[in-house]
């Protein structure tokens, strides 16, 4: 009984095989050799207009049916894009075929292309990693865009609000407007006395004048005027300090 | 594990990211170019009369393409299968046809079903009809004939709609099918005909007919006509060469330049004399053109080929310049609207340099250089110095006299400099040389090179590498490449850098008649024959190496290996510098390997068999596929490594390390691949390895202490890249000299591979100038692109789990699959169809290395795999920065003063 069912079911299988045979018309079975057939769809469904100028061969005029190459095993069969982007790779013996769709600007996934030795077609996602995985995409091929190939990084642009908000300008600007900005806003009069005296003396007095760097460097003697008064003012702090 | 992933993705990403050197999107053309070729003429078809004139060709490299025959440029152009199932047999416009009832000047654009069919291969065999205009495929059918031997040399011709395939079987018989052209039916079943005498070297198809010579007359069968009837035509004398069919005269052969027809329906003008033919028509009548070449001149005559009257407008005479070689008329057309002048005839020729020629109103009007599509090797030369530098140049090189002379020599040259400045700025100054006039003088930066290309028919190319300007050509006829699978060689004998003595380069090949050596020696900056130019050696050569430069003049001598195992220098003077020189022969076949002691005693060359290895295998199937040795110019910067613990591992670095890959069939295996890594000067056997069911196509990379190297494998039918590194150790046996022969230790062998999810065509290094610069490996695809691939990401020390110790090294973990990120592609969409090599060479900037991707197209540029670190960026801004310099500097001073200002007026409060 067992052994029937199995008969019979190869039967259907072989029968059903034939029926893909004769539908096609693809199989050569006297020459082992078959056919491949998908359909390439337009790059420029996902082709921003400004893209692909500089394709192949740099003519405007050039259509993308040239552009596109298919082809199994480094060029060793070849299939050329109609102008409706049909193509049929003829004459290929059964094996496991990558079936590599290139095209200068846009990336299109490559296939596994497993033709049985009774001419039974299978496509799969290409696994170079774990050939053992099988995921089966549809025969006849239909092969589409992915996306742009992007070869060219960006170029850093100057613009003025990336400067303005870079984190040194932030850190330098601030303060000079605190500084500058916050003693206007005070309107009372005995603070801004207040203010006024407290900033910055000393880093004007520190502030050497260039002159006198010049001329000390030159002449190899210590600016002595500066040196001196210092002195006694120390010395008077000192002196209230001890009373 | 997942947490492992992910940090080991990071971590490619980042490195990714920091090592990544793409172009910026205005870089295009910058400094890159490429040239697309369609390969030798096969057959053409041009057509001025068509409502968009066109010139259609199909090539030997098994292309086919529209030109536009103005100008020469290709309109489109469809590469096809490789040879033997891409090799074209027929290519049939329509409109045009060798059957007398559709004569070219039929009306053109009548339906046949198709526009241009083409028919290549044998078993099978396919046949495709193409749309012109656009170059899309219109249909295509095949067969496979059922003796796929016989059918080797199997002929096709068209007519009346049908295609005839013609299956010649030696001394027995021919079998004729014919297919209706546009489905592929077949007509009816396949007749034999007996014809007995037909051989390979003496039968033609002209048209219809098969034409056979048998001693001094013509056989020849219709093959269309309803009665095979054998027709026989007496010549005058016995043909010296073979005969050639003339397309478009139905049954006509060119017998010792002379055109004999076999058909009575068609007759010839028996006076007419040249080296080739083709047909066509003018002022609406059928004319017979010839082409011939006599001293340098080239003649085209006509004649009508009804009364045999000569057609005196076409008539017309030119230089043919010499490095086009031989020239062959291909076809040609003559507008019909504007005719009695003649000057709007083109006429195509194919010449024996592979260059395309398009001849008009007696100028050439056009030339395209196909045999670029066959690169075989490449050098970049150093342009000459400008003048001044010159001049500093050679005082610096001055014999160092006492100060007095030299202070007088630097005078009188800044005397001569600023005389010679003068002169110029009133314009009585020396016109300036031929070189400097072409824009060919050195650049600072030594970016701007002469690529000297040397392609495989013996034509030889001086190119711009920065415009691609051809500077200048030559053509050596009758030489060949070289026995045991090795190519024609361009070797550098003396560089630009011994100013003012001129560069110097040498072909050395194989004389095409004879078998022996030929050696041509010329200028690379001009292309002008030097030091006796060609100079025909009387011995046939097995190896060639170069010496070390001489004393005198700084020219490496070529030592010649011959095949008596005699050694030869050349030049003579150099011969003393080949004592002590090592050599090494490798058979392809035989896998045999022979190395050779060279000795110089009382001015007599000996040379002295001392190893030889067989990497036959035991069986002595094993054939070697691939060779690979280090680059001579190579420089090791570092000679070690830093591991995470400090320390030092220390790479073999063995300049005389050759690679050796060969590959035999096995019965259980499929095919096995062995690789050995073998000291050429000792012989011993450094290494080996084995891969079961791997095979070719294999692509090798030898460099400093690795070497990287592409297969298919077949258990997993993916391609794969197999590293290795080789290290002394933790110490250095001898770090200042290195001895093949004093034993060293057997290296340390660092292995690992990695799947690459293309189809590797080729594989080579970039070099820099002093080797500081990280190393990359250019990959070539079959796709035609080329990828900048870090040696990081080959490294096979990339460990497998994400060790401390690896992590310190600064490895990245290891992924089985390479990454090919599109922004590496160094050519972006600039594709190089059937890519075959990569060159490179190192420029005067140690960041920068120039390249040249050689296949069907060529394609020069350059990268810098540290990125440009000696060089400002070509995008610095320079008004910014002085800007800001600017604006800071006036800023404080105006502080300064403003605040000055105020203590003042404090002080007076």
């Amino acid at each position: 009984m067992c052994f029937k069912f199995i008969i019979i079911a190869t039967l259907i299988a072989l029968s059903s095989c034939e029926i893909i045979i004769g539908q096609d018309e693809l199989v050569d079975e006297v020459s082992g050799l078959y056919t491949i057939e998908g359909r390439v769809s337009p790059p420029d469904t996902i082709l921003t207009p400004g893209q692909g100028a500089g394709s192949a061969l740099n003519k405007e005029d050039n259509k993308w049916q040239v552009d596109v190459t298919i082809t199994i095993n480094d060029g060793e069969y070849k299939g050329f894009v109609r102008e409706d982007g049909q193509f049929i790779i003829s004459g290929v013996p059964s094996g496991s075929y990558v079936l590599d769709v290139h095209h200068p600007d846009v990336f299109y996934e490559p296939v596994r292309v497993e033709i049985n030795p009774k001419g039974k077609f299978r496509a799969r996602k290409v696994n170079f990693v774990q050939p053992a995985q099988i995921l089966q995409v549809a025969y006849p091929l239909r092969m589409k865009p992915l996306m742009p190939f992007k070869y060219f990084q960006t170029r850093e642009q100057w613009k003025i609000t990336d400067f303005m908000f870079s984190p040194m300008v932030l850190m330098m600007v601030l303060p000079l407007l605190l500084m500058l900005v916050l003693p206007k806003m005070i309107n009372d009069p005995e603070t801004k006395k207040e203010i006024d005296n407290l900033q910055f003396p000393k880093m004007t007095n520190d502030m050497p004048e260039i002159s006198e760097m010049l001329t000390s460097l030159l002449t190899g003697k210590q600016p002595e005027p500066k040196e001196k008064k210092p002195l006694p003012a120390s010395r008077q702090t000192k002196k209230r300090k001890d009373q | 594990m997942p947490g492992i992933n992910v940090l080991a993705g990071i971590s490619i990403a980042l490195l990714l990211l920091s090592t990544c050197s793409a172009l910026y999107e205005d870089q295009i053309k910058k400094f890159d170019w490429r040239s697309v070729h369609v390969g030798a003429l096969k057959q053409s078809r041009v057509d001025l009369n068509h409502f968009q004139p066109r010139l259609l060709v199909s090539t030997h490299e098994d292309v086919v393409a529209l030109l536009c025959p103005k100008t020469g440029a290709i309109m489109w152009r469809q590469v096809l299968e490789q040879k033997p199932r891409g090799d074209i047999k027929l290519l049939q416009v329509s409109g045009f046809s060798v059957d007398s009832s559709e004569t070219a000047a039929a009306p053109i654009g009548k339906n046949l079903g198709f526009d241009m069919l083409t028919v290549q291969g044998h078993a099978p065999a396919l046949v495709r009809g193409w749309n012109t205009n656009i170059g899309t495929i219109e249909w295509e059918w095949s067969i496979m004939p059922l003796n796929s031997e016989k059918a080797q040399d199997a002929v096709w011709f068209y007519s009346n709609s049908i295609l005839y395939h013609i299956v010649p079987a030696w001394r027995s018989h021919l079998e004729v099918t014919g297919y209706f052209a546009s489905s592929g039916h077949s007509t009816g079943s396949t007749s034999k005909i007996m014809a007995s005498w037909i051989t390979k070297e003496t039968c033609t198809l002209s048209g219809t007919f098969y034409v056979c010579v048998d001693g001094k007359q013509l056989i020849s069968l219709d093959l269309v006509s309803k009665s095979t009837q054998v027709i026989r035509t007496a010549l005058e004398t016995e043909p010296q060469g073979t005969i050639e069919a003339v397309e478009g005269l139905n049954g006509v052969v060119i017998v010792d330049g002379k055109l004999v027809s076999v058909n009575k329906d068609q007759a010839v003008c028996t006076a007419l004399q040249g080296a080739s033919y083709a047909v066509g028509s003018f002022n609406y009548r059928k004319i017979v053109v010839s082409a011939g070449l006599t001293s340098g001149n080239l003649k085209i005559g006509a004649v009508y080929l009804d009364n045999c009257s000569p057609v005196p407008e076409l008539q017309q005479t030119l230089q043919f310049p010499e490095h086009f070689g031989t020239p062959t008329l291909n076809s040609f057309d003559c507008k019909l609207k504007r005719n009695g002048d003649g000057k709007s005839c083109m006429f195509v020729f194919s010449t024996s340099a592979e260059s395309i020629v398009a001849v008009q109103q007696g100028k050439v009007r056009w030339s395209r250089e196909e045999s670029l599509a066959n690169v075989i090797d490449s050098q970049f030369m150093d342009l000459p110095l400008a003048d001044t530098e010159g001049t500093l140049e050679s005082e610096m090189k001055g014999k160092a006299g006492d100060i007095a002379s030299a202070f007088l020599r630097r005078i009188s040259t800044q005397a001569v400099q600023i005389r010679s400045l003068f002169l110029h700025v009133i314009g009585l100054g020396p016109p300036p040389t031929d070189t400097q006039r072409a824009g060919l003088v050195r650049d600072s930066f030594g970016l701007h090179k002469m690529l000297v290309l040397l392609t495989r028919n013996g034509k030889i190319f001086g190119i711009d590498n920065i415009s691609g300007k051809h500077h200048w050509q030559l053509y050596l006829p009758k030489v060949n490449s070289f026995d045991n699978a090795e190519q024609m060689r361009l070797v550098v004998q003396r560089t630009a850098k011994h100013f003012p003595l001129q560069p110097l380069c040498a072909i050395v090949a194989k004389n095409s008649v004879n078998g022996n050596g030929v050696l041509y020696r010329f200028n690379p900056i001009t292309g002008l024959a030097t030091e006796g130019g060609l100079l025909q050696l009387d011995f046939k050569i097995k190896q060639l190496s170069l010496l070390a430069e001489t004393e005198k003049d700084f020219v490496k001598g070529i030592l010649i290996l011959d095949a008596s195992n005699k050694v030869h220098v050349y030049p003579q003077h150099a011969t003393p510098l080949a004592n002590g020189m090592y050599l090494y022969t490798a058979d392809v076949k035989s896998a045999q390997l022979e190395g050779y002691f060279v000795k110089y005693a009382g001015g007599q060359l000996s040379c002295t068999h001392i190893w030889n290895a067989r990497l036959g295998g035991h069986n002595s199937e094993q054939q070697i596929i691939a060779v690979a040795g280090k680059n001579p110019i190579e420089h090791v910067h570092s000679q070690g490594r830093v591991l995470g613990d400090r320390s030092v591992l220390y790479k073999y670095i063995n300049p005389n390390l050759v690679a050796f890959v060969t590959q035999a069939p096995d019965a259980t295996h499929k095919s096995v691949l062995n690789l050995y890594l073998v000291d050429v000067v000792s012989g011993s056997v450094i290494f080996s390895m084995t891969h079961r069911k791997v095979r070719a196509p294999l692509s090798i990379v030898h460099s400093e202490n690795w070497l990287a190297y592409s297969y298919f494998n077949e258990k997993v039918r993916r391609t794969e890249i197999t590293t290795i590194e080789l290290y002394e150790g933790k110490a250095q046996a001898n770090s200042s000299v290195w001895s093949s022969l004093q034993a060293p230790p057997m290296p340390l062998v660092e292995r690992q591979s990695y799947i690459i999810p293309a189809i590797v065509e080729a594989l080579r290094e970039t070099i820099t100038e002093r080797g500081i610069t990280n190393k990359h490996v250019l990959i070539g695809t079959a796709s035609g692109s080329i990828i900048e691939m870090p040696w990081h990401l080959l490294d096979p020390r990339r460990p497998i789990a994400s060790t401390t110790q690896g992590r310190e090294e600064g490895a990245i973990p290891y992924i089985p699959e390479l990454p090919l990120p599109t922004e590496s592609h160094i050519n972006y969409n600039q594709t190089v169809a059937r890519l075959r090599n990569i060159y490179t060479a190192p420029s005067g900037l140690e960041s920068t290395c120039l390249v040249v991707a050689t296949g069907l197209d060529l394609f020069v540029t350059r990268v810098a795999p540290s990125k440009t670190f000696d060089l400002l960026k070509e995008d610095f801004d320079y008004i910014l920065i002085s800007i800001v310099l600017v604006a800071l500097t006036s800023g404080s001073l105006i502080v300064k003063h403003l605040a000055s200002r105020k203590l003042l007026k404090q002080a007076w409060k």
